[in-house]
Formats: structure tokens, sequence, C-alpha cells
């Protein structure tokens, strides 16, 4: 369900900034056979290859990718599953050059991250690296601790309404659940790959990004907790 | 499409019918010659698999990247002993008590592939391990613009290699003519002074550590997980469904079919269009030629019948 959605949107975006669709495949969870998908690849004009894998097909794929001779230069991958533990298990020199996109990368600069992966590689060994997944994991559960400590109570409702009172200093910047949505305001970065397995960041974005449940390039219905849940969109 | 595309693509199918090939011929040993069914043998691929980053590694260790670099074609006959003792052990454990009873031999070895996976889990861990390809298989030849990758090449190589020994194993040594002897007819071979028991656990053998180096070209294209025997195992039965059981150029055949046909479609369609096109093209031959492309006529397969009913003394 994650690519199909994910693409749609991906697809809409991508219309609407004046780009094109070479194509689109779906491969079975697991799948490792990329060999006829990287040729369709090479021979559809592409410019660039999104890559919304999970799991242990990004292995396969991105190796084959690099066995098949294509490299960064000649078609560059974005990916949305690739991230500092998934580099190791591939590989980085068949990653390195490539892009992904998280909230937080392990060579992110702040304070509060220099201290996580201080703590964390304390616990998990000098070998250890954090990634996106990992700081949210940390995180939520920190966020939760606050929001409970506000409201002085484990109720959930309570707990709810206290937990869009703040914002809070994350290893990834600065963060604030919203009040519509109870997702998280957070920065959106964009890294390359580089031969050590790190993140170099390559662009982000100026300020945190409000939390949108549903792209409003593919639907015209929005959720707003407050005003009763499920309600047409308005504005952008 | 242009004749590039349609090159490369028909190496891909190739590529792709080496590997099936390479996975179908230990289920074709065992169960064509033995007719035993197999469950456990994507376990066995996977057993490979991990003998061979277990090698890489511990080549690593002593020597360095570079060691195991050159060292990398030791991880052929380590997956395949590794997967032959394995499989000599399940023979023993198992499958020697079940002869005769196919239904019965196909749950248990189901069974102790559930046992297998969790074993991999323990010693292993959930996530995948990935093998990491030496630096001389890495790239391509490059003919022209065609681009075919070393590491597919390789495993090529490597299928021809294994599928020749075999051939030539079962065709010009003594222990292959024991064992096509006892394929044909246990009884008579028996009475001929071969052994039924040395036989089949030789052919067992033979099937799993043939699975085994099946492993060492999977870990090649992807990376080796728990379960990852359990993605292979379907595509191998239907290999040597459509081949024809017992047959090793029947294997050899169903592999190119299905291998060619899934590549050539998979371009046009996508790699489950693909997958439902090969499946229902599988059950139109079957519906043709029952027994497969390559039906094997030797009393060991009437003899089944048989031995459903009247117990192995």
């Amino acid at each position: 369900m994650f690519p199909r959605t994910t693409n749609a949107i991906i697809q809409a975006q991508l219309q609407a900034l004046g780009g094109e669709t070479m194509g689109v495949e779906y491969v079975p969870l697991g799948h490792m056979e990329f060999a006829t998908i990287i040729d369709k690849i090479k021979y559809s004009g592409a410019d660039v290859v999104y890559n919304t894998l999970n799991g242990s097909s990004n292995v396969a794929f991105f190796k084959q990718f690099k066995q098949a001779g294509l490299t960064p230069e000649k078609m560059l991958i974005m990916s949305t599953s690739i991230a500092e533990v998934e580099i190791q298990g591939i590989g980085p020199q068949y990653c390195a050059g490539h892009y992904a996109s998280w909230n937080y990368f392990m060579t992110t600069d702040t304070p509060q991250n220099k201290a996580f992966i201080k703590a964390y590689q304390d616990a998990y060994g000098k070998d250890a690296v954090t990634d996106d997944p990992i700081e949210h994991a940390y995180l939520n559960v920190y966020l939760w601790a606050r929001a409970a400590e506000k409201a002085g109570t484990f109720d959930p409702d309570k707990v709810r309404d206290a937990a869009s009172t703040f914002t809070f200093d994350a290893p990834q910047g600065v963060v604030q659940v919203s009040k519509a949505n109870q997702n998280m305001s957070q920065i959106v970065r964009v890294g390359e790959i580089q031969a050590d397995g790190m993140f170099k960041e390559v662009w982000h974005t100026p300020k945190p990004v409000e939390p949108q449940p549903y792209s409003s390039y593919v639907s015209d219905m929005m959720c707003d907790w407050p005003k009763g849940g499920l309600i047409k969109r308005t504005g952008s | 499409m242009n004749s590039l595309a349609m090159a490369s693509q028909f190496f891909n199918g190739l590529s792709y019918s080496s590997i099936l090939l390479m996975m179908a011929l230990g289920l074709a040993i065992i169960f064509g010659l033995m007719g035993v069914i197999n469950m456990t043998h994507g376990e066995l691929m996977t057993a490979g698999a991990y003998a061979t980053y277990l090698t890489q590694l511990s080549l690593g260790k002593l020597g360095g990247a570079e060691a195991a670099d050159w060292t990398y074609l030791l991880t052929i006959p380590v997956a395949f002993v590794s997967a032959a003792l394995l499989g000599l052990l399940l023979e023993w454990a198992v499958v020697r008590f079940l002869y005769g009873r196919p239904l019965e031999t196909l749950l248990a070895t189901w069974g102790v592939s559930l046992i297998l996976q969790q074993a991999f889990r323990n010693l292993f861990g959930s996530n995948n391990v990935a093998v990491q390809t030496p630096a001389w298989l890495s790239g391509g030849l490059s003919l022209g613009e065609l681009e075919l990758p070393y590491a597919r090449l390789y495993i090529l190589a490597l299928v021809i290699l294994v599928f020749a020994a075999v051939l030539l194993y079962l065709r010009f040594t003594r222990a292959g003519l024991q064992i096509r002897a006892a394929m044909q007819n246990r009884d008579t071979a028996a009475a001929f002074g071969i052994s039924p028991r040395k036989i089949d656990m030789l052919t067992f053998a033979l099937g799993a550590g043939v699975a085994g180096v099946a492993g060492v070209a999977l870990s090649l294209v992807g990376s080796i997980g728990p379960t990852t025997g359990q993605h292979y195992i379907v595509d191998a039965f239907m290999v040597v469904v459509l081949g024809g059981v017992g047959n090793l150029f029947g294997a050899l055949l169903g592999a190119f079919v299905i291998g060619e046909t899934h590549s050539l479609l998979e371009f046009f369609t996508s790699s489950t269009g693909a997958k439902v096109a090969v499946f229902a093209l599988i059950i139109f031959v079957l519906q043709l030629r029952p027994d497969g492309l390559f039906p094997s006529r030797n009393r060991a397969l009437d003899c089944w019948t048989h031995r459903l009913s009247a117990p192995r003394s």
C-alpha cells in the first residue's frame, strides 16, 4: 500500500512541477530479480529513478544496478527507505552518490544529536549507526513523556491535548506536534550518500514543514480533528 | 523495442534461467531420482548462502578484504560440503523413515524447513546479511553498448559447470551408475549388491550439495535472510514439474522456458504480470503433457504407487 499511494502522490507532484513520469514498476515484497526492471530504466530515457522499495529488495536493486554499469552520474536513484543502517547492509560502495530524503541524518549538526549519538554508541558499540527511524523512536517516547508531564496524567485525551502545546528540541532539530492531526512538523532534508555510508546534507526546508495527512495534489479532503475530522480542504 | 534491448533482455532471461536451473537441479535429483518431495530445499540453498557469507567473513578476518576477494572461489566447495552435510543429517534423521510415503515426507520436511528457518534466525539474526561481491566480479563485459555484468556471467559459468559435473558423475562414475540403477529398479539393484541405504544417502547429499552451490549464486545477486529459501522454492518446483520429474535435461529446458518467458514478458508488462503469465503457461503445458516436457519413463515412479500400499521393509 505504501508504494502505490506514495507513487500516486509523487507522480502528481512531479506533473505539477513540470516533470514527466517515464515508467512505474511494482514488485512483490522480497523480490530479488531486477535485471529486467533495470533494463527498462536504462531504455526509458529517464533522468532519475525514484525508489520506493522497502526491505531486502533494496539490497538486490542497488547491487544489480551497479553491476549493470549504471552510476549516479548516468542515472541517479532517490530513495525513501534507505538510511544509514540499510546502507551498511547493502554496502556503501553500491549507494555512494545516490540521494535519500529524511528528517534526520546521523550527520545532522545539532547539540542534541551529538549527545544522542554518544549515548547510543555507548550503549550499542562505537560502530553503531543512528538513522531516522531510530531517532524517531527515541524522540517519540520523550515527546509522550513531556506531554504526560504537562498534562499531569496518563489519560490519553489529556496527554493528546497537552502534546501540541510545546516545541521540543530533538536530535533532528525543533519539532512540534500539530493540534489538527497529531502529526509532527519537522524539517525535511535531502542528503547524498558518501563513500563512508554517511549522508552529506545537500538541502533542507528553511522551516519545519506543517504535517499534511494526505497530499493536496491527490485529494481534496483533509483532516482537522478540532473541526470534526475528515473535512473538505480549504486553502492549499 | 530496439534490438539492443532485446539482446539485453535475452541475456537477463538466460541469467534468470541459470539461477532457476541451479535451484531446480538439486531438487530434480532428490525429487526425480528418489521420489522424495523435499520442502527443505530452500533452506539447503540458504545454508549454502550463509556458508558463503561465513567463509567470506572468516577469510576477511584472516587476511583482509583482498584475501577474501582472491579466495572467493573457495566458497563453492565450502557451500557444497556444508549443504551436503546438512542434507545428510536431514536424510538420516527424518527422511529415511519415510521412503515410499510421499505425503508424510512432504509434511515432515515442511516441518524441518520451519525449524531450519528459525535456526537461521537464531544463528544469524532476522535481518538479512549481505555477501560482498569480490572486486574481480564487479563491473561488466561491454559488447558495444550491451553491458553483461560479470557477476551474472560468473553464475552462468558456475551453473554450466555444475550441470556438466552432475551429468558426468551420473554417466561415467561407478557411484553414478549405481544411482541410476537404483533409480530404475530399487529391488533389482539391491539384488546386485547395491546398498539402497548408501545410494539414498549419496543421492540426497548430492542434491543438497547442488542446492548449496545455488546458494552461492543467490548470494551474489541479493541479500540472504532466514526466509530467502522460501522465496525461491516455488520457482524450483515449477521448473522440475514443467521439465518432467526425474529428468535433468527436462529441468534444463524447464528452467530455460520459464526464465526466458518471464524476462521477456516482464519487459512488456510487470513483474507480477509476468509471474501470472508464466504460471498460466505452465498449467497450459501440463494440460497437454501432464508428465512434463520430458517425462521420465522409469520403473521407480511406477513403484511409487506400490510403495504407497506396501511399506518399505
